[in-house]
């Protein structure tokens, strides 16, 4: 089933004659449950393709289609909340919020939608993240890798339809990069998580199902496609 | 070894200064502010001192440093040409009248010369000072007193006695001088040189000096070189140097130069305002230049990075400082000052003075200026040293996260709702957030002094002191406090029945008064031996005890003739209810007390007489027939200030008789007389009661109306001039509030961007940071109502609580009206700055730092 959808997406900035055209044209399809990594060098246009993807842009023309729904004309208000409900975002730079502790870190979605937490469900990703151990410590006395494990849990928290992560390694020492990959290949199988990675480096692109690599605002190769 | 990077360090600094625009405004506006309280607080106690003193002068009638009034000419001369003789004015005394009109208030013929008309605030406003022999110079009084108009050319006739010699005689005014209230004494009349010459032909001032009359004697009024502090030791050198005997030439000193006592209250006031300002201002400057180094934590990381030393850091942060006081701080000068002249007539009014413009005052600009440029520099210190010791590496990692207090764990499972998130966010920064705190309710307290100390002025217990009807009539020198009332006799019968005609008039209550005469003897005589004791003691330690005995006996005998002056008042009935009320000791009978036999004693410094005790009085009246009374008690005589002569004597004390025992008197002087009157009627009353009294110079009234309108005047003046200030020390807090919430958003501008990347809408953004506004206005008014209402109790009853005008009120109309204005701006101002910031999309704002 597809969950993910864009149709000639297309984003420029600027205006004539130095428009920069950083995605123009992709049309791309992600199952559920599929892990895929976007390789491509930095300006290729993979960040902003990822932004469109989560509802933090909008298209200049074209369409998102997100669980079978448009994104592309909601307002930003709409998007806000499309994005807490549907989308997980996973960053470089893991933005955590530095006054709240782990466990108020990873259900901080939850509580912003106004809902009830799924505390098993939560338990659940905590335990399966090892985390269960700091769930009271607060972020800035965690090491960059296990700031970035709560930063995947809290996009998990919302059982979100996509898990958008930008870099989510570029922080990392080898080590804990490793980590951090295992964890979000774990939450793929384990959880059925969909996710697009954004990554500008091969090697850990490669434990991706797919490869998407995208140069100068297109779509490439596929790689990997089943 | 110097190293030669002025230019570096200015270039850096220049380059900071100009990119930190909006800190540069708020660091403008609060130098400026700062600069223009402290300004205005200089000119306006300046101006005051220098008009209380100027009032002092016109006090003591001239503005020279000394007098030597009873000189011969020889002797004039002499002084004259003393080196240490500044400048001088001559005048001769021909004579004093004490006749006619003069019978209230003296009239004194003299000569005088320019310098010394001009010394004595004499001159002729209108003429010329007398040249030929009929003419004559006066002040506007008399020509006012005679019934004449202020005109020149008007004939004046006197009639006065020089050296036993009367003459009669008419005189043209060649000129006249404004009267003026403070100028005493009021009946100066200048004559010509010619016409004192003939006059004084075979005039001996030489013997006239020996208190035969002064007449022909020299005054000299003159201003000596030197400091003032050594006027005294340069005015006997004089002496010495001419041979003048000093007891007989009568040295008198200008008291206006000898202010001591109220310069330091002046000093004092100006002190206190000063420090709260410059502590209100210390909070708002330190904080922005705190939020400013904060903020720019990257860059100076990154300038300590490529070799800037730690004092060079701290360099470019007070350059910056200094650049914003060069601009902020002549602004400031110039509004403060203008504030204080816009303040000053205000205040002087209030306080009677006439109102004199205050100079341009270098001292005040100077002032201003240093404490202005002391405190930015103090407020600077803290966030420069910050900026100096800013670790190369953790800042250039440092990011607004980082800027959290140090705790490790945060217990808890309630998760995060936004009103915690709220309150959290205010304690990220516990410094910013007291200061904000400190600075916002700094002005809030003093608001809620200066609104209780309005607030608790208590017209009725203010009034009590003033009249105690709708009306008081009394001798038109009666309402002048400056003096004591002496009897005058001049409120009779006749008019009080006629006022008694007026309709709507209830009732009339006299007090009568008159100086009582009692013999010193018995316990009276030891208090008074006493007292005379220890002042002799005081000025000559010397003296041996039998000397004191002899001294006393003879100052008692000779001296008081062995009587003591008692001030004795007589209450109609309407005002015993009033004794019956203040009585401090003994029990108030009504009718014994009418019965004639006994006396209610009020001011008695030492005890001399107790309840039980029997009193002797004698008046000038009736051959100084004497009457015995048996004390009743003790009344608090502060409380019947209203019924009073305004003075008080010692040796002596005061006391009250009813009526009757005055009526009993050939002449009694009634002192005042209070009507009561309808209410209806008092509109009427004030009317026709200022008709009837329009040609009667000598005897006036007052209204209740009179009264509580001069009162609510002074009120609202002083009300102008407290809240003024407050409201720039309010507005210093306010900005303050405003600067660290704007710069507070600016910074999170990325993790405002990171929340609503996942999650968080504008609106749950916008309730988070009007929550933490609405926080600080929480904890400010949690220190306002408990700190504030404590400290305004404490201070506002401390000042007021001997205060004839003053009730402690508490009130919640500062909070009610505070508080509404603070959490309004709470709740606009961070949804106008989120507005602003979140213009960019999420992409972008996230982008901006990374």
């Amino acid at each position: 089933m597809v969950i993910l959808k864009t149709e000639a997406l297309k984003k420029y900035y600027g205006k004539e004659p130095n428009v920069v055209k950083a995605l123009d044209g992709v049309d791309l399809e992600v199952q559920e449950g599929e892990f895929v990594a976007v390789v491509g060098t930095s300006g290729s246009g993979k960040s902003t393709l990822l932004h469109m993807l989560g509802g933090l842009d909008k298209p200049t023309d074209g369409k998102v289609i997100v669980g079978g729904k448009d994104i592309s004309g909601m307002t930003d208000e709409q998007l806000t909340i499309f994005r807490r409900r549907n989308v997980g975002f996973v960053f470089q730079s893991y933005n955590l919020v530095p006054i709240l502790n782990v466990y108020e870190n990873i259900v901080l979605p939850i509580e912003l939608d106004g809902n009830t937490v799924d505390q098993d469900y939560v338990e659940n990703i905590i335990e399966t993240l090892g985390l269960s151990e700091k769930k009271n410590h607060l972020p800035n006395n965690l090491s960059g890798g296990q700031q970035q494990r709560v930063a995947i849990a809290r996009a998990l928290a919302t059982k979100p339809s996509i898990l958008l992560a930008d870099e989510p390694t570029g922080n990392l020492d080898t080590k804990s990069s490793q980590d951090v990959l295992g964890v979000l290949k774990m939450t793929s199988t384990k959880f059925h998580q969909t996710i697009v990675m954004i990554t500008h480096n091969e090697q850990i692109a490669q434990l991706a199902d797919r490869i998407i690599r995208i140069e100068d605002g297109k779509i490439v190769t596929m790689e990997g496609w089943i | 070894m110097r190293n030669n990077n002025q230019a570096a360090i200015w270039k850096l600094s220049r380059q900071s200064f100009l990119a930190n625009k909006s800190r540069n405004i708020f660091g403008i506006i609060a130098i400026v502010l700062t600069t223009v309280l402290i300004t205005a607080v200089f000119t306006i106690g300046i101006s005051l001192s220098d008009g209380m003193q100027e009032m002092m002068i016109r006090k003591y009638g001239r503005s020279t440093e000394v007098d030597f009034q009873y000189l011969t000419e020889d002797e004039a001369k002499a002084v004259a040409e003393h080196p240490l003789i500044e400048e001088y004015g001559l005048s001769r005394l021909i004579t004093v009248i004490t006749e006619g009109v003069f019978r209230q208030e003296q009239g004194e013929i003299h000569t005088a010369d320019e310098n010394f008309a001009k010394f004595t605030f004499s001159m002729p406003t209108t003429g010329q000072l007398p040249k030929e022999e009929n003419e004559i110079a006066l002040t506007s009084w008399i020509l006012d007193v005679m019934n004449l108009p202020r005109e020149l050319g008007k004939e004046v006739h006197l009639d006065f006695e020089v050296a036993g010699t009367p003459y009669s005689m008419d005189f043209v005014v060649s000129g006249f001088w404004d009267d003026d209230i403070n100028l005493h004494p009021y009946g100066i009349m200048y004559i010509s040189d010619i016409l004192a010459d003939k006059i004084l032909e075979g005039v001996n001032p030489e013997e006239t000096r020996l208190g035969k009359g002064y007449y022909g004697v020299t005054m000299m009024t003159a201003n000596i070189n030197g400091k003032l502090s050594q006027l005294e030791e340069n005015v006997d050198t004089i002496l010495a140097d001419t041979g003048i005997d000093a007891d007989m030439v009568g040295i008198v000193y200008n008291g206006a130069y000898h202010r001591g006592n109220m310069d330091s209250g002046i000093i004092l006031a100006m002190a206190l305002a000063i420090a709260i300002i410059l502590v209100s201002g210390y909070l708002l400057i330190y904080n922005i230049f705190y939020i400013s180094v904060m903020r720019d934590v990257r860059y100076y990381g990154l300038l300590k990075t490529v070799g800037t030393t730690q004092k060079q850091l701290m360099r470019i942060v007070n350059f910056q400082a200094f650049m914003l006081c060069i601009i902020a701080i002549p602004v400031g000068l110039i509004f403060g000052y203008l504030l204080g002249i816009v303040l000053i007539p205000v205040l002087l009014g209030f306080l009677n003075i006439d109102y004199m413009p205050a100079h341009p005052n270098l001292w005040i600009f100077l002032l201003g200026a240093a404490l202005s440029l002391i405190t930015v520099l103090i407020s600077c210190h803290g966030p420069a040293k910050k900026a100096g010791k800013i670790s190369p590496i953790e800042a250039v990692r440092y990011t607004v996260f980082a800027a959290v207090s140090p705790k490790k764990m945060k217990r808890g499972k309630k998760g995060a709702r936004i009103y915690r998130m709220a309150w959290s966010n205010i304690f990220r920064s516990r410094k910013k957030a007291s200061v904000v705190i400190a600075s916002l309710s700094v002005g809030l307290v003093l608001f809620n002094i200066v609104y209780t100390v309005v607030g608790s002025f208590d017209i009725n217990k203010f009034l009590q002191g003033y009249i105690n009807g709708d009306f008081l009539i009394a001798d038109t020198d009666y309402f002048n406090h400056v003096k004591p009332y002496v009897p005058s006799y001049t409120l009779n019968e006749d008019l009080l029945t006629d006022i008694s005609k007026l309709e709507g008039v209830k009732n009339i209550a006299r007090v009568y008064y008159g100086n009582g005469f009692t013999p010193v003897e018995g316990k009276i005589k030891d208090v008074l031996k006493e007292h005379l004791r220890e002042e002799l003691l005081a000025d000559e330690p010397s003296l041996a005890e039998e000397e004191v005995e002899e001294i006393i006996e003879k100052n008692i005998s000779d001296g008081y003739e062995n009587k003591m002056v008692s001030q004795i008042y007589g209450f109609d009935s309407y005002w015993l209810d009033k004794l019956e009320e203040n009585m401090l000791e003994g029990s108030f009978d009504r009718e014994k007390f009418l019965s004639g036999k006994y006396i209610l004693i009020g001011y008695d410094r030492d005890d001399m007489l107790q309840t039980g005790d029997m009193v002797t009085l004698s008046f000038y009246d009736k051959d100084g027939e004497k009457r015995t009374y048996e004390v009743m008690g003790k009344v608090d005589f502060r409380k019947l200030n209203s019924l009073s002569a305004h003075f008080i004597t010692w040796p002596g004390f005061s006391a009250y008789l009813p009526s009757t025992e005055f009526e009993k008197l050939s002449n009694p002087d009634i002192m005042s007389a209070t009507v009561i009157a309808d209410e209806a009627a008092v509109g009427n009353l004030q009317k026709e009661i200022g008709m009837m009294l329009e040609n009667n110079s000598e005897v006036d009234f007052r209204s209740r109306n009179n009264y509580i309108e001069e009162l609510k005047s002074d009120n609202q003046k002083t009300a102008l001039i407290g809240f003024t200030l407050c409201a720039v020390i309010l507005l210093i807090g306010i900005l303050n509030f405003v600067n660290t919430t704007i710069t507070n958003i600016f910074s999170r501008k990325h993790e405002l961007a990171m929340y609503e990347s996942i999650g968080m809408t504008a609106g749950q953004s916008k309730k988070m940071l009007v929550l933490e506004s609405l926080y600080y206005m929480v904890l400010t008014m949690f220190v306002f109502v408990t700190m504030g209402y404590g400290i305004s109790y404490y201070s506002v009853n401390a000042v007021t609580k001997n205060s004839a005008a003053y009730t402690y009120r508490f009130s919640f109309a500062p909070f009610i009206i505070c508080f509404p204005i603070l959490i309004l701006l709470a709740c606009v101002l961070p949804i106008n700055v989120y507005g602003s910031i979140s213009k960019d999309t999420v992409v972008q704002r996230l982008r901006e730092i990374e």
